[in-house]
């Protein structure tokens, strides 16, 4: 295992190929367990609520979101960058460290790329509902052909730049994670006892028989797509960092937000995977398969990344004063010491000062430990959010007609219901979907005979 | 058929089906083709199976009842003849008719889509152009042959045009005591019979203001007929001018003020550009002296003295917060100053005989420096100097006659008083309203006609008097607090809707001629006296003409005389005042009653609010919404206080650094509730720390808590008339001691800005000089060097280039604008929630600042609107090419396109973008839903927006349009410089707007543009703005 970044065995408690497949299928093959039951209803009651008032929205009018002038953006758009940037984990493990040949990131890449397909589909839904008439929207952002004469979307706006990226995106990493669920849906249909989930899963499987040649094909076509998603990771938060970047408000009109936000984006969307696998492997039984090792090194890459979103913070504060922008300076300050200075001091809290507890190894493998820091760096990931988007737009140019932003109960009710959402479809997800790649994990295994994949 | 046949035909498909291996080639039904047999059978004969009518017969009333399954053609037949004559039955009801008359028979001169203008008055008296379309009047604008207004409009009676479509209208006379609706006959039987009955001098008429020579004289017709007596009053007393006058000289009059004739002005408490006598009329004049970026540098410098911050001290070179207790003694000591430093012989000196202004000073903590100032200025200026005072302090009158003094010392009369027209106020004639209260109190009014006032609502003795009268007979719009109370609640017609006229100034006539008919059953005042004292109930038309026939027609032809004046609106007689002659020792015997005390403990000042003014207008939506110039405060009056008050009282602790508002903004707009306390009448209103305050002084706005004003109007504030005091018979609106009581709560004001401080930021956004450093200066405007990184090839504008010029020394923020782009513009109110919620449409704004000292602090407004930039920031970033940029230089919106992301509004760094977060356009305020009258009310030329878009400042591209095409056909090259106003431009009294084509040299914008110290608004953005403005200047040494 020269090289590797991981030197332990990848898989742990001496398991047989046997044995995987046995593990990982248990919970597709058994009934679901009352935990699950409990937590698919909350989700999905939750889900249901958040829809509702979703409706409602649509129906009334955009006003029941906080909203006003001048914050024309407000938890809609901070929730869209942040489930944007909850899906980058996904890709970058599947991606590129598959392009590095990380041999660890087999265990996680499954559920890790479910997250960044249900992050996106959560995150999806806000830029369509936080417009002012989403059933125009739906299809007037993208260039369609239409007898309305010489009209045409607008090439120059970021926004139109964003509904390529995001759907880009989220075709790419479906298409990813399916072509790697391909022989494993395989695996189960092979197990399956009655004929309904033989045939669901055969269907699935698109005909699977594990045929080298099949072997061959399937690995040429992930590698392919793992080229393409790779420079994805790159350029979808670079481009949803252009939303602001582009514009000339104080705070947003900066080079620095592209790097920014795809660190800040690997940064929450670690987090995220971390958070959800720490419940995961614990509820089904998975500890040999996603062990500590794993999860460490996810942690090296959070307080990695972590340095960066805090060193862009620093960045951000030095070329404000350093640029001598009046405008800029005073966003900055306010920032810091303004009425949002609240959250201001959240986000430094959960995302610079947090992830430091990772330097040292005790705690980087100490699970209950990792779970809260994963969980305040989501929240504070979510306020940079907030920071970025509301405080530049509160107090801009004009003094006039500044104003302090609320969310009202109406945002506060969708951004759990998108937590719903993102929650029912990775428990369904965990119910239907062999949880870890059987079959990548087969080719990492310690095998008894002692060579290794 | 028989069961053979049926077999029969089986048979042979089962045939045909084994021979030729598929089902039949012709078939009939679905049923039939793929042989389903049984089907086919049950079908066969039966060519309706089933009614449906008979089933649902059978299911819901007679279980028992026999399904006919096969009704068979007879029944089927039967069934639908039933059925037919049945939906013809329901046809048997009327349809309501409807007064639609199409354009088949066009009326004479009317093009469809083509306004009509008609000049008319308003009911203030001021010079209307009205703008009709299809018969609907949409839009009022100044009429600029009108020598008072000369085109300028204020935002009420741009407001007014509501006040025709108001919903909450009387429809029809009102029995009050038995709430049912009545007819005018009823009404004129019912006054037959009351002034038959009546006592002889038992019958009174209560009037507010009467400026109308017509009303007038059928006032005078009735009251002679009836034997009744006329009293006069206002719901907000003028200050006694012409009371002063009358002890004076004996003579009632109040001399015309031309401001434009006075180089120093010295305002004590008169806020002439706000809320004093009549606004428009000297915001007109005052501006025309602030003229510097036309060329004209003999501008005018204007002291104010003030005690609560105004449109007047807003204005002011030079403004000093005094306690409204300290009024007559800094007009005291202004006087002695004054008369120290006039040289020639002034008989008014005898006035001021034996003050001393230092002793005044000392002894009433005046500001000396800022007395002497004054002083010294206004000597300097003798024979074009001006004193004005107001505010209705403990000693209105005595503050009148010094005033006058001061003004006879300076030589004003002449120059800055003309009483060769003076002012016609329409209280001159008539007994007092304290006549009436003793009267009635006395038993000797047996029935009372009431109209343009609301003495139940001002006056909160009067509903308690009113149950000693017999029958009240109450005019008004709506249902008042007064007509609530009444017997008979008589609607009155919108001067819309009748013919009068008016002289507001002596020898300036105004005719007014309706422009619709009246939407509901309504007399005008003048129609109903006439139809009461004379039975008649011709067209008033009639009457007016005799009148004007009479009166004013000079000779010659007079139909054309009289379309002349119908088609210009007013006619001007040579005036027949001169300047009294003045006996100053009867002014002195009312002054030297005034006690000169050190003023102690808190005052209140109550102001009339400037958007209200006296409340009638208070269900009015676009006056509702319209901020406080001053405070920005909507739907809502507040008590105002000054920083320092708060920090003592430990009120609002966010909204406070010491001195000034916050340099940051407050994240808490909750204001703290206090009861407010004047001699044993206590309310409890939210408190509002504001700027130009005395810490000593408090300051409510009058015209808010109307409880029956109508479905938007009742409940807004709380009515603060109850403390008005009686002083030596003058109302007293300023200087009673007050105590405030903090109470539990908190409450939030709807305010449209809430950060008054530039930030340092003002050679960006809002440059003000000081005329001696603006002289100064050669007038090379420092630009910033082009920022463009590529060297883009400027766009030329090949045609027209629009552009606006907007001169901020001429501003008095009086927000004339704001109203008419919301009637032109069909902009919607929100409602106070949703201002709260900082989701105010307007396209236009009056961004304020104040600089300094909080209590004098130095404030300058400035007019917001959509800069239409060049380089705009809002088109590049739309996804949808909703706004767009249009080859004359306008920032286009299409709401069409529109799918409301709003980054556009995020991008604009003017905010002047306005998104409908909910479905604003169909309700007034977010409220009331629109019902008919009030789509009639709506510009048929500019779209109404729907949920989800944007909206914003167009520069009134309907106007531009059309006056492109007017240009067009008439086969002009070019539009001429002028010919199209945008509707702020046009409302503007003050003349600080100017629209025009930038690419021709020669348009006034064009030479606006490119005036000494003209400025963009964050230029430094490189947006390039087609928006220049014009620098305030101040007359002073320094800013």
């Amino acid at each position: 295992m020269k090289g590797q970044l991981v030197t332990q065995p990848l898989v742990e408690g001496n398991k047989s190929y046997a044995d995987v497949n046995n593990d990982v299928c248990r919970p597709l093959e058994s009934f679901p367990t009352k935990l699950w039951l409990v937590a698919f209803g909350a989700s999905a009651t939750i889900m249901t609520i958040g829809f509702g008032l979703i409706g409602l929205l649509i129906f009334m009018g955009t006003g029941y979101s906080g909203i006003r002038s001048p914050v024309g953006w407000g938890m809609m758009i901070i929730t869209f960058v942040f489930w944007i940037g909850i899906g980058h984990a996904g890709t970058l493990i599947s991606a590129i460290l598959f392009l590095f040949k990380q041999k660890w990131r087999t265990a996680i890449n499954r559920s890790a790329e479910a997250m960044t397909i249900f992050a996106v589909m959560c995150a999806g839904i806000f830029p369509l509902i936080h417009t002012g008439r989403p059933w125009y929207s739906a299809y007037w952002l993208f260039p369609l052909p239409n007898t309305m004469g010489p009209l045409w979307v607008n090439f120059r706006s970021p926004l139109l730049w964003d509904v390529f990226a995001v759907s880009t995106y989220f075709t790419i990493s479906l298409f990813f994670w399916y072509t790697g669920l391909v022989p494993d849906f395989a695996s189960v249909r092979d197990r399956a006892k009655n004929w309904i989930r033989k045939k669901v899963y055969g269907f699935l499987s698109l005909g699977w028989r594990g045929s080298s040649r099949g072997w061959h094909h399937y690995e040429i076509a992930y590698m392919i797509l793992a080229g393409l998603s790779t420079p994805l990771v790159l350029s979808v938060h670079t481009i949803v960092s252009f939303d602001f970047a582009v514009s000339i408000i104080p705070g947003w009109h900066t080079t620095i937000f592209p790097p920014y936000f795809v660190a800040g984006a690997i940064f929450s969307g670690f987090a995220m995977v971390v958070t959800l696998l720490v419940i995961a492997r614990k509820v089904f039984n998975l500890e040999e398969y996603i062990t500590v090792n794993h999860l460490e090194a996810m942690n090296k890459i959070i307080l990695a990344t972590g340095m960066i979103v805090g060193l862009a913070y620093a960045t951000e504060f030095f070329i404000a004063w350093y640029s001598g922008v009046p405008y800029e300076r005073y966003i900055f300050l306010q920032r810091a010491m303004g009425p949002y200075a609240w959250a201001y001091w959240i986000m430094i809290g959960c995302n610079v000062i947090s992830p430091q507890f990772f330097w040292f190894k005790s705690l980087r493998r100490n699970i209950p430990l990792m779970f809260v820091l994963s969980l305040f760096v989501n929240v504070g990931m979510w306020f940079e959010r907030f920071v970025i988007v509301v405080t530049s737009l509160a107090t801009d140019y004009l003094p006039s007609s500044w104003n302090y932003f609320k969310l009202t109960w109406w945002d506060y009710s969708v951004l759990i219901g998108s937590f719903g959402m993102f929650f029912t479809l990775f428990l369904l997800f965990c119910r239907f979907v062999p949880t870890i790649a059987m079959a990548e994990v087969k080719s990492v295994m310690p095998t008894k005979g002692g060579h290794h994949g | 058929m028989s069961m053979a046949k049926d077999e029969l035909e089986a048979l042979r498909m089962k045939q045909e089906e084994i021979l030729t291996g598929t089902t039949r080639q012709l078939w009939q039904s679905i049923e039939d083709r793929s042989g389903d047999w049984e089907t086919i059978k049950a079908r066969r004969g039966k060519e309706f199976s089933v009614l449906p009518i008979e089933r649902e017969w059978n299911q819901s009333d007679s279980p028992s009842s026999v399904v006919v399954e096969n009704p068979g053609r007879r029944k089927f037949l039967q069934w639908t003849t039933a059925a037919s004559a049945l939906l013809a039955s329901t046809a048997c009801t009327r349809r309501p008719v409807d007064h639609l008359v199409p354009y088949t028979r066009k009326p004479e001169g009317l093009t469809y889509g083509v306004p009509q203008w008609y000049a008319s008055t308003s009911a203030s008296g001021f010079g209307l152009l009205i703008k009709t379309r299809e018969g609907k009047p949409i839009k009022l604008e100044g009429n600029p042959d009108h020598p008072v207004n000369q085109g300028g409009l204020d935002s009420q009676t741009q407001a007014s045009l509501f006040d025709l479509y108001n919903p909450d209208r009387l429809k029809a006379p009102l029995n009050v005591k038995t709430t049912t609706a009545i007819t005018w006959s009823d009404v004129d039987s019912e006054m037959k019979k009351v002034l038959a009955d009546a006592p002889a001098g038992s019958v009174r008429v209560l009037t507010g203001p009467v400026v109308s020579p017509s009303l007038r004289s059928s006032l005078d017709r009735f009251v002679s007929k009836s034997g009744a007596r006329h009293h006069v009053t206002e719901n907000i007393p003028t200050d006694p001018i012409a009371e002063a006058y009358e002890v004076l000289s004996g003579q009632k009059i109040v001399p015309t003020f031309q401001f434009d004739a006075a180089d120093v002005i010295v305002s004590v408490d008169a806020d002439f550009l706000g809320t004093w006598i009549r606004p428009l009329e000297f915001t007109k004049s005052f501006s025309k002296r602030r003229k510097i970026h036309r060329g004209d540098s003999n501008v005018n410098k204007l002291f104010v003295f003030e005690s609560v911050h105004s449109l007047t001290g807003v204005a002011a070179d030079e403004r000093h917060s005094i306690r409204p207790s300290q009024q007559t003694a800094l007009l005291m000591a202004l006087g002695a100053e004054v008369s120290a430093r006039v040289t020639a012989d002034a008989s008014a000196k005898s006035l001021f005989g034996g003050a001393s202004a230092s002793q005044l000073a000392s002894q009433n903590g005046l500001d000396l420096a800022a007395v002497r100032a004054a002083a010294a200025a206004l000597v300097q200026a003798r024979g074009k100097a001006l004193v004005v005072a107001g505010g209705r302090g403990a000693n209105a009158l005595a503050d009148q006659i010094l005033a006058a003094g001061l003004n006879s010392i300076l030589g004003a009369a002449g120059s800055t008083l003309d009483f060769s027209r003076p002012m016609i106020l329409g209280i001159e004639k008539g007994a007092s309203y304290a006549e009436l209260k003793v009267d009635i109190e006395k038993g000797g009014v047996s029935a009372l006609i009431i109209q343009g006032v609301n003495p139940v609502y001002t006056d909160r003795e009067f509903a308690g008097l009113l149950s000693k009268v017999k029958a009240v007979f109450t005019m008004s719009p709506e249902l008042t607090e007064t007509a609530a109370v009444s017997s008979f609640a008589l609607p009155e017609s919108h001067y819309l809707e009748a013919w009068g006229d008016t002289e507001i100034r002596q020898g300036v006539y105004s005719v007014q001629q309706p422009v619709i008919e009246p939407l509901y059953s309504t007399r005008s005042f003048a129609e109903a006296l006439e139809s009461w004292s004379s039975g008649s109930t011709a067209n008033y038309r009639d009457q007016v003409v005799a009148l004007w026939k009479r009166e004013f027609f000079t000779g010659g032809d007079f139909t054309a005389w009289w379309n002349d004046v119908l088609k210009s609106g007013a006619v001007t007689r040579a005036g027949k005042g001169s300047a009294p002659a003045m006996k100053w020792a009867q002014g002195q015997s009312v002054v030297s009653r005034v006690k000169f005390t050190k003023p102690e403990g808190l005052e209140l000042a109550l102001i009339p609010s400037i958007n209200l003014r006296d409340g009638s207008s208070a269900n009015n939506p676009y006056i509702q919404e319209l901020p406080d110039p001053i405070t920005k405060i909507t739907w809502d009056n507040y008590v105002g206080v000054s920083p320092k008050f708060a920090a003592k009282m430990g009120l609002n602790e966010n909204l406070i650094d010491g001195e000034a508002k916050t340099k940051e903004l407050p994240s808490d707009f909750r204001s703290e509730l206090v009861e407010v306390t004047v001699n044993g009448q206590s309310i409890v209103l939210p408190v509002f720390v504001q700027t130009g305050l005395d810490e000593n002084v408090v300051s409510i706005q009058l015209g808010y808590g109307r409880t029956s004003a109508g479905q938007i109007g009742s409940g807004v504030g709380k009515n603060a008339f109850v403390f008005a005091a009686s002083n030596a018979g003058q109302t007293q609106f300023r200087g009673m001691s007050v105590s405030l009581k903090k109470v539990s709560g908190r409450y939030e004001l709807a305010s449209t800005q809430k950060q008054f401080d530039l930030q340092g930021r003002d050679s960006d956004i809002l440059q003000q000089h000081s005329l001696k450093d603006f002289l100064a200066h050669s007038g090379e405007h420092k630009k910033h060097p082009s920022a463009d990184l590529y060297n883009e090839k400027e766009w030329v504008y090949p045609g027209h280039r629009w552009g606006m010029a907007i001169d901020l020394n001429s501003c008095t923020g009086c927000n004339a604008c704001v109203v008419a782009c919301y009637t032109e513009n069909n902009v919607s109110t929100v409602g106070r929630d949703e201002v709260i919620m900082g989701r105010h449409q307007a396209w236009m704004r009056l961004d304020l600042y104040h600089s300094g000292d909080a209590r004098n602090p130095v404030s300058a407004f400035e007019p917001m609107l959509c800069q239409q930039c060049a380089n705009a920031p809002c088109e590049t970033v739309c996804p949808v090419l909703a706004t767009v940029h249009s080859s004359d230089g306008l920032n286009d919106m299409s709401y069409n396109r529109c799918v409301g992301t709003r980054y556009c509004a995020n991008n604009c760094p003017y905010k002047v973008r306005r998104f409908n977060w909910f479905q604003y356009s169909d309700k007034l305020a977010n409220k009331v839903t629109k019902v008919d009258p009030l789509p009639l009310m709506i510009n048929p030329d500019v779209s109404v927006r729907t949920r989800g878009v944007m909206e914003k400042c167009t520069f009134c591209v309907q106007r531009i349009r059309n006056g492109v095409d007017e240009t067009v056909q008439s086969r002009m090259k070019r539009v001429p410089d002028g010919h199209i106003k945008t509707a702020c431009q046009q409302s503007c009294p003050a003349d600080a707007i100017v629209f025009g084509d930038l690419n021709d040299p020669e348009s006034e914008v064009s030479k606006l543009a490119h005036a000494k110290g003209g400025f963009k608004v964050l230029e430094i953005l490189n947006t390039k703005p087609s928006v220049t403005y014009l620098p305030r200047i101040r007359n002073r040494d320094s800013v």
